[in-house]
């Protein structure tokens, strides 16, 4: 079996109460073998536009040359670069010696110049991409600037004709570009954005993610939903690593089962998600399935594709209905530690809004508040990342100034990395399987 | 090769219906909901001798005066006031005292707890607000305490608070036979607010859709009408 499921939840509702909440945690185990499996394309979307001219350049150079590198052979690559339009700088090409170094060459020749339109890079990589629908397809996107030479929805358009073609983790280098714009490309492409602070960033930063994609061998993998007749769903999120909303991601398979795309996926991969309904109210003692969940995915056997889906019984999510209110009261530790690290999300993006707007005494608040939430739940690395931006007089409290000389990368590296989670304790004393 | 669940429902999985979700090798006993259990406890004993109420299945004390059924001796005053002054008597209340839990067919309210840190005037590091999701209750039976529970003191609110400000029992929901929902301080040590406004302590005062009533430190209680 490639999967493992895990569902934490209180299954415990008082009567009348039809929301049931659970997490359900997804690990692919070790068996499968790292960078097994089909054809895969891996594609460079990088920006060109007049700002990148100098030392940016000549980095994204270094940085695409060293990713070449660690592409494996037999695997595709191509390299798009954009500025108010795009232009394909490497066609997709399959890795060979003499392949890489044509494409070094073709680098060589990029120069940097014009507008930004990021639109026109997704664009291209898209064609590229559709030429390709039996392998796993991923990209790396970078930019230095602000989106400037089209609409806002250009890229809204673009990313709704990408999205399940490819998954893509984006880049901004410098802190000229709009943390908004480059997050919402990640996000609609299954991705994570992230600060690439200085040009010698990008090499290390497109390493890891080659690296990353090579190991991916399990291709369109989804969170698979049964939910009774009569319930709704209220929401399913990725909790960890990335807090991420896939309600609206939803493709309905029948009318009780809905599925939750999450990309491809590599050896030890573990992902958590947190999943709401509404179910209909039963009377006291009754108990109910309230969601059967289970995996989909193609797995890679002699040559070609074949779906596979995981549906193990103790992943179940239960509603049982009791008037004692000890056993209904009680929140679940894994439920209970996602939904505090999404309000230390929503603390962090408020507070960060609020001294954007001059409104100090709301972000010295918020930002308190943040910094307590993150040390409540060990979030050290969120922790660290706040106290670049704040001057914590007490944690336990969350009392904190405002830093006056906050960088503004550390407070770009703060909005990124707010939802970013962590993991919960597996030895939380109030968290509990069904 | 399907199987047909306790609703009727030809089922594709074995363990619970794959249509309603509902168990298909239970035991009976596990589907029918045990009547001491279901919805409120009813009020079958005896009136309390001194203020009147009906007294809960085998509780010792009375749930308003805690006076104490089984010793037969009255429990510590709760509050100055030992009758509840009822202000501003409406058409919307009910007899607080009827002798059973009158369960509505179709329940037409619930109240929304949810904890609203901003509430809290002293924050105490050492005490933080929990972080729980918003709860609903239906309000369906006559009367619906509200508090902190207490099992040493038998005192298992309807609503349980987790609220250090607020009392044992601090304040009913009443359901009265018009429809109407209403509000009783139960002259609770720290007071009732509705709409941010104090009610006097001990009264009843009748309640609105979307009247809200905060308590303790960080208690908000939203009425809405059931959708």
């Amino acid at each position: 079996m490639a999967f493992e499921l895990e569902a934490f939840q209180n299954k415990y509702l008082p009567p009348g109460h039809g929301r049931v909440d659970a997490i359900l945690t997804v690990t692919a185990d070790d068996a499968v073998k790292a960078g097994a499996g089909g054809p895969r394309v891996v594609g460079f979307i990088v920006d060109k536009s007049g700002s990148m001219a100098g030392d940016r350049i000549e980095a994204v150079r270094r940085a695409v040359r060293a990713a070449i590198a660690l592409i494996p052979d037999g695997a595709w690559f191509f390299v798009v670069a954009f500025d108010a339009s795009a232009q394909v700088v490497v066609a997709e090409t399959q890795a060979t010696a003499a392949t890489r170094g044509l494409a070094i060459d073709a680098l060589g020749r990029l120069q940097a110049g014009g507008g930004t339109a990021m639109s026109t890079g997704l664009a291209a990589a898209r064609a590229i991409f559709d030429r390709a629908p039996s392998a796993i397809r991923q990209a790396v996107f970078l930019t230095d600037g602000k989106n400037e030479s089209e609409s806002a929805g250009n890229v809204a358009a673009e990313l709704q004709a990408c999205e399940g073609l490819f998954q893509c983790d984006c880049w901004g280098v410098g802190t000229d570009w709009r943390v908004g714009e480059v997050q919402d490309i990640a996000a609609g492409l299954l991705g994570k954005a992230s600060l690439a602070p200085d040009p010698a960033g990008i090499e290390g930063a497109f390493r890891g993610a080659i690296e990353k994609a090579s190991a991916k061998s399990l291709k369109d993998v989804r969170l698979r939903l049964w939910t009774p007749q009569g319930a709704a769903v209220v929401f399913v999120k990725q909790a960890n690593p990335t807090l991420q909303d896939l309600t609206p991601k939803a493709r309905t398979v029948t009318p009780q089962v809905r599925e939750f795309m999450t990309g491809a996926w590599g050896p030890g991969e573990s992902r958590d998600f947190h999943v709401a309904i509404d179910v209909k109210a039963g009377g006291v003692d009754e108990e109910m399935l309230a969601v059967r969940p289970s995996l989909v995915w193609l797995e890679s056997e002699a040559g070609a594709w074949v779906e596979k889906e995981h549906k193990p019984p103790a992943a179940r999510v239960f509603a049982t209905w009791t008037a004692d209110d000890a056993l209904s009261s009680r929140i679940d530790g894994h439920v209970a530690h996602y939904t505090g690290q999404g309000e230390l999300a929503r603390a962090i993006q408020q507070g960060l809004d609020q001294r954007e707007q001059g409104d100090e005494a709301g972000a010295t608040q918020m930002l308190g508040r943040a910094v307590k939430l993150a040390h409540e739940s060990g979030n050290v690395a969120m922790t660290q990342r706040l106290a670049r931006v704040v001057d914590v007089v007490d944690v336990a409290s969350g009392t904190v100034r405002l830093k006056r000389d906050a960088s503004k990368a550390a407070t770009m590296d703060l909005q990124l990395e707010s939802r970013t989670t962590k993991r919960v304790k597996k030895s939380s004393p109030a968290g509990g399987g069904a | 090769m399907s199987v047909v669940c306790p609703a009727g429902h030809a089922s594709d999985e074995r363990d619970y219906c794959s249509v309603c979700g509902a168990a298909i090798a239970a035991s009976p006993a596990r589907l029918t909901p045990t009547p001491a259990h279901a919805g409120a406890a009813p009020r079958c004993g005896p009136a309390c001798p001194v203020c009147g109420e009906g007294r809960i299945a085998d509780a010792r004390f009375c749930e308003v005066c805690r006076f104490d059924f089984v010793a037969g001796v009255a429990g510590p005053p709760p509050a100055p006031g030992p009758a509840p002054a009822v202000a501003a008597p409406t058409s919307a209340l009910a007899a607080p005292a009827a002798p059973s839990a009158v369960a509505v067919a179709a329940p037409r309210w619930q109240l929304v707890l949810t904890i609203d840190p901003s509430l809290d005037t002293e924050p105490d590091p050492a005490q933080p607000p929990p972080v729980e999701p918003e709860r609903v209750f239906p309000v369906e039976v006559a009367e619906m305490l509200v508090g902190r529970r207490d099992d040493s003191q038998n005192i298992r609110p309807a609503v349980p608070l987790h609220d250090p400000g607020a009392s044992r029992r601090h304040a009913r929901f009443l359901l009265g036979e018009g429809g109407g929902v209403s509000l009783h301080d139960l002259a609770s040590t720290n007071g009732t607010k509705r709409n941010g406004r104090d009610v006097v302590s001990g009264s009843i005062v009748a309640l609105a859709h979307g009247d809200e009533v905060t308590l303790g430190r960080w208690t908000r209680i939203r009425l809405e009408r059931r959708p």
